[in-house]
């Protein structure tokens, strides 16, 4: 470490040039730098519902679905105008960006065909061709709609109040902010008082989760001056300011850069992972500009004849080579940490752990060229600075007060963690996992307000899908089959949450109803499957080839139950989907084969996922963190040692989030990852800086009391500076997915760093391990 | 003067000379209209309905045809073969320049024949990408029809002309605003052809290949294999004629309801 300190002191302005050579070569990287929203990436592929769901996707061509309610403030929607702008929205839907034009569904549409039937025969119309003109066009609607009820909640409600216009999308590039303006577009022209319109549906969630996510790019600012503040606050040096922002902000850009350069994209769902690096990389800059000024004011004392240069120069060696290698250390824990999540089935979780082990192997770089290489160059701390540095601050009454605490009261720090940890344990067991998407936002924002009115007034906005695998072609015409599938949407629609059911047998009960001269008791499925198939042919001969393209395959194999459920709540829906699955068995002939997707089933996957897999993400990472720091310090027990911190944070976090009703969900789970990674520092930190007092005195005390001053207080610096800048996210309003962020990560940030100036420097003292007290035997 | 006398009469010679060479859109869309007409005919159809996917269903079938004598309308029965689930599924279309036309269907499940009731020309023919109204055919003066070029397709020489509904009736009927097709000068067979909806959009695309005259007395032919897609659904369908023979004495019996229900 020592010969090459030197070394980048001695070619410094090399170093420079190198690093901003560097620097600007990776700026030019975030150019093909693509930022995507793609819900894919934050599903687990291989999750039999996510299969499942991309098989529907490519089979039936359901996935982005966007509604459009329209509820009239006055009398029916039966009504020339309102089914006039019905109509006209419809005809220009056909025209969004990324729209599957067969698949828009809405009393105009073309596919919407009423199915009657009189004496002669099977009648199919298209219910709406053209604008109504009068009050018997309207009349006729209201008729074909009230003979077919597989559109009741559909596609007109219940007190026929309210319509809807479903279109179904393709990702396209821009993401779905264009799809949600277009639609918004389509609308403010029919906006005259007379109708309320409220939009729905996955394309406008994500647009919304686009817009809200965008506004990380001003809180990362806001995020950086804070953390600023609080730096300066804390060192009152403009050098405390600026220069751990300096490695910051670069290793932020060096680590995006890096991302561009395995043609890896950025998703929406990492967008506050910029502030995570921000934090670590501040946090061990600070560690170094701790220990500069500490070693800097040593050299005054003790060498006053040297010119400031030389001090200067001096200082940064000293300093750097006795935390280099602890900051190596930290960096290797974190980074194998964050870079052991690439294993992860997630997408977003991959690139999560690429990204952040690639921002701490950026600050460490940075730390250990540009910075020293940068503060040799810059003057020397003047003599106002020195003294304002060296002033008794809050910190060190803070700091003496811990210190005190260890020192002296250590049954007392032990009794209060045990307190905590028999509450926090409680909180934990009321933990509730929930990936109700919508739960991101605030109850307030106009997407819930107006997804709340189209649960309220339609089926619901929330999909469950059921595929029915008959095994053969032609299989699905079987009416054993259409029986079974008939029996499994009647044991759906007990459930509470469950709005309306609709399949391809809802179609052929119609048929055979309207063949049989419309009498209802023939609302039921036909006997055979000849009869199916021929009343198909009789339907083709008047509908159009790929009417029922989003119920049935082209091979009669496969055919879809699709499921509008009110919540999203996927604990509610893996129940529902869990007993129906079980149904599905006992109904249906043993060869057919049922598989659950559709949007709301994705959720559950995630659920699954999150419970799963998301506590061996964190056990992975503390596993990485044990193994590395057994390795770096020779010794199991430092492994465990290091791990306090860490669980203390974990512990909280958990229990803190089941006490105050904070669901654990993809965007929450992450933060025990970033709590994970950027707590094993303070343990690092005071571990090798006990090591080092011990060495150096004789009085354990003192050593200890040194330790905190110095390495803890920085430890305190970084901590409430991170904390206040992830704080910042709190006043995210409207987007609860920040505010929940904002408040664990700092939370996290606070516990881990008080935890390692309580609990663990406690423990040490208690225990006395080898891995700390060694070096004072072999002094 | 004299000579811009000369030039005058010149020019309008050439141009008479021209325009008797090529017939006017209207008359090139009556001929369109006749050229497949034949007293009577039968061949056997194989119907590839094709999705998006390009997944495929093949639908076997033979057909009947008769004029009805001094008209220019058609009787047509069609018989399917297969799929076995819809084997002996029979549609009967005859057709009224005057009224309506009567679409039956027999299906054979039901032993029944069922009348298709409001059925009209928009309407999907036997679950294919052809409207009735592309089988029967678009009666020629319910449209303006404007000459565009003369064009070549697949290497064969067509006049391509638009035709445009005379009234919202018509396009409503139809359910076609626009048509645009490109009639080969021999055959008089829309080799290629587009047809808009009645918002203007391109709604379908269509062609014919493997023109065949059948009828060299009266200069008939019909095109063997015949293509329609669905712009927007991606859907399309392919009809292969075989075996087709004209005037060989088709009897009246076969078009009616009665027989239908004869196996």
């Amino acid at each position: 470490m020592e010969s090459w300190i030197k070394f980048v002191i001695k070619y410094r302005k090399a170093v420079m040039f190198l690093s901003v050579l560097v620097t600007l070569g990776l700026m030019t990287q975030l150019r093909e730098l693509k930022i995507v929203l793609d819900t894919d990436d934050v599903l687990p592929q291989n999750h039999p519902y996510v299969a499942t769901n991309n098989l529907i996707e490519k089979v039936f061509g359901n996935k982005y679905s966007a509604i459009i309610g329209i509820t009239a403030k006055n009398g029916t929607v039966y009504d020339e105008k309102i089914l006039g702008k019905v109509k006209r929205i419809t005809d220009k839907i056909t025209e969004a960006p990324g729209v599957v034009k067969n698949n828009i569904n809405s009393l105009a549409s073309r596919k919407t065909k009423a199915i009657t039937g009189n004496e002669e025969g099977m009648i199919v119309q298209q219910i709406m061709e053209s604008e109504p003109k009068s009050p018997e066009d309207v009349e006729k609607i209201k008729e074909a709609v009230a003979t077919n009820p597989v559109f009741n909640d559909l596609l007109v409600s219940a007190d026929q109040k309210t319509t809807s216009i479903v279109a179904e999308f393709t990702k396209i590039p821009g993401g779905y902010t264009p799809i949600n303006d277009y639609i918004n577009n389509i609308i403010a022209p029919e906006k005259d008082g007379t109708v309320d319109f409220a939009t729905g549906g996955i394309v406008v969630f994500l647009a919304n989760l686009e817009m809200f996510s965008s506004r990380m790019g001003l809180f990362f600012l806001i995020a950086l001056v804070i953390i600023g503040i609080i730096h300066y606050e804390a060192f009152r040096t403009v050098q405390a300011l600026i220069l751990p922002l300096v490695t910051a902000i670069l290793a932020v850009i060096w680590a995006l850069g890096v991302l561009a350069l395995l043609g890896q994209s950025m998703d929406v769902f990492n967008a506050s992972t910029p502030i995570m690096i921000l934090a670590i990389a501040a946090g061990h800059a600070v560690q170094i500009l701790k220990r500069y000024y500490e070693e800097f004011a040593k050299l005054k004392t003790n060498n006053p004849n040297m010119s400031p240069k030389e001090m200067n120069e001096e200082a940064v060696r000293i300093a750097l080579s006795k935390v280099g290698n602890v900051m190596v250390a930290a960096c290797t824990v974190a980074a194998l940490g964050f870079l052991s999540l690439v294993i992860f089935d997630i997408k977003s979780i991959r690139t999560f752990g690429l990204f952040s082990a690639a921002g701490v192997a950026a600050a460490l770089v940075l730390e250990l060229t540009f910075i020293p290489a940068l503060r040799c160059i810059l003057p020397p701390p003047g003599k106002k600075e020195f003294e304002r540095e060296k002033q008794h601050t809050v910190w060190d009454s803070l700091i003496e007060k811990l210190f005190y605490l260890v020192s002296h009261k250590r049954k007392q720090i032990y009794a209060v963690a045990s307190l905590l940890v028999v509450g926090l344990s409680l909180g934990g067991y009321f933990l509730v996992v929930n990936n109700s998407g919508k739960e991101n936002f605030s109850k307030n924002v106009q997407f819930r307000l107006d997804d709340d009115k189209l649960n309220e007034r339609m089926a619901g906005t929330n999909i469950l899908q059921f595929v029915i695998d008959a095994g053969d072609v032609d299989g699905i015409k079987n009416p054993e089959v259409l029986k079974g599938m008939e029996k499994i949407q009647e044991f759906l629609k007990k459930d509470e949450i469950v709005g309306k059911t609709v399949s391809f047998v809802d179609f052929m009960k119609q048929m055979n109803k309207s063949m049989h001269a419309d009498d209802p008791a023939m609302y039921r499925v036909p006997e055979s499957s000849d009869l199916v198939a021929q009343y198909l042919f009789l339907y083709s001969s008047s509908g159009e080839p790929g009417d029922f393209d989003n119920f049935v395959d082209n091979d009669y194999q496969k055919a879809l139950i699709s499921v509008f459920m009110k919540k999203d709540d996927s604990t509610l829906v893996d129940a529902l989907a869990k007993k129906t699955l079980a149904y599905a068995k006992e109904v249906l002939p043993s060869t057919v084969k049922v598989d659950i997707g559709g949007g709301t089933a994705s959720g559950v996957a995630q659920n699954e996922i999150i419970v799963r897999e998301k506590i061996l993400n964190i056990l992975q990472i503390m596993g990485a963190v044990f193994l590395v720091s057994s390795i770096v310090f020779r010794s199991f027990a430092a492994g465990i040692f290091i791990l306090i911190p860490l669980i203390a944070a974990v512990f909280v976090n958990f229990g803190i989030m089941g006490l105050t009703g904070i669901p654990l969900m993809i965007s929450t789970a992450l933060v025990s990852a970033m709590a994970v990674g950027i707590g094993a520092d303070y343990g690092i930190y005071m571990s090798y800086r006990m090591k080092e007092e011990l060495k150096n005195y004789d009085d354990e005390n003192v050593a200890i009391e040194k330790s905190f001053k110095s390495a803890g207080k920085a430890a305190i610096f970084v901590s409430t500076a991170v904390a206040g800048g992830f704080g910042v996210l709190m006043f995210s309003f409207g987007f609860t997915m920040h505010i929940w962020m904002g408040f664990l990560i700092a939370l996290a940030m606070l516990v881990s760093s008080f935890s390692a100036l309580t609990v663990f420097p406690a423990l040490i003292l208690s225990l006395r391990p080898k891995y700390i007290f060694d070096s004072k035997k072999g002094k | 003067m004299k000579n811009l006398k000369l030039v005058a009469i010149s020019m309008t010679l050439v141009s008479s000379l021209s325009f008797a060479e090529a017939p006017s859109a209207d008359e090139i869309m009556k001929k369109n209209f006749m050229t497949s007409k034949f007293t009577d005919s039968t061949a056997d159809q194989s119907m590839r309905l094709i999705n998006k996917d390009g997944k495929e269903r093949v639908r076997e079938s033979s057909g009947l045809t008769k004029l009805i004598p001094g008209t220019t309308d058609n009787q047509r029965l069609v018989t399917f073969n297969s799929p076995s689930d819809v084997k002996g599924t029979k549609n009967l279309l005859v057709e009224h320049s005057d009224k309506e036309d009567d679409i039956w269907i027999y299906l054979p499940a039901l032993k029944k024949v069922r009348r298709l009731v409001a059925s009209n020309k928009k309407d999907a023919f036997a679950g294919t990408d052809f409207s009735y109204g592309d089988i029967i055919g678009y009666k020629v003066e319910d449209w303006n029809h404007k000459f565009v070029k003369e064009d070549t397709v697949d290497g064969k020489a067509c006049w391509l002309i638009e035709s445009t509904a005379k009234d919202a009736a018509i396009s409503s009927t139809y359910g076609v605003s626009k048509r645009v097709n490109c009639i080969e000068k021999d055959s008089s067979i829309a080799i290629s052809g587009e047809s808009y909806d009645l918002n203007g959009k391109l709604l379908k695309k269509y062609s014919s290949r493997d023109l065949k005259k059948l009828d060299e007395k009266a200069n008939k032919w019909a095109p063997m294999i015949q293509e329609a897609s669905n712009v927007e659904t991606g859907h399309k369908t392919i009809i292969e004629f075989k075996n087709y023979k004209v005037n060989t004495g088709v009897s009246d019996a076969v078009f009616t309801t009665r027989s239908l229900e004869k196996r």
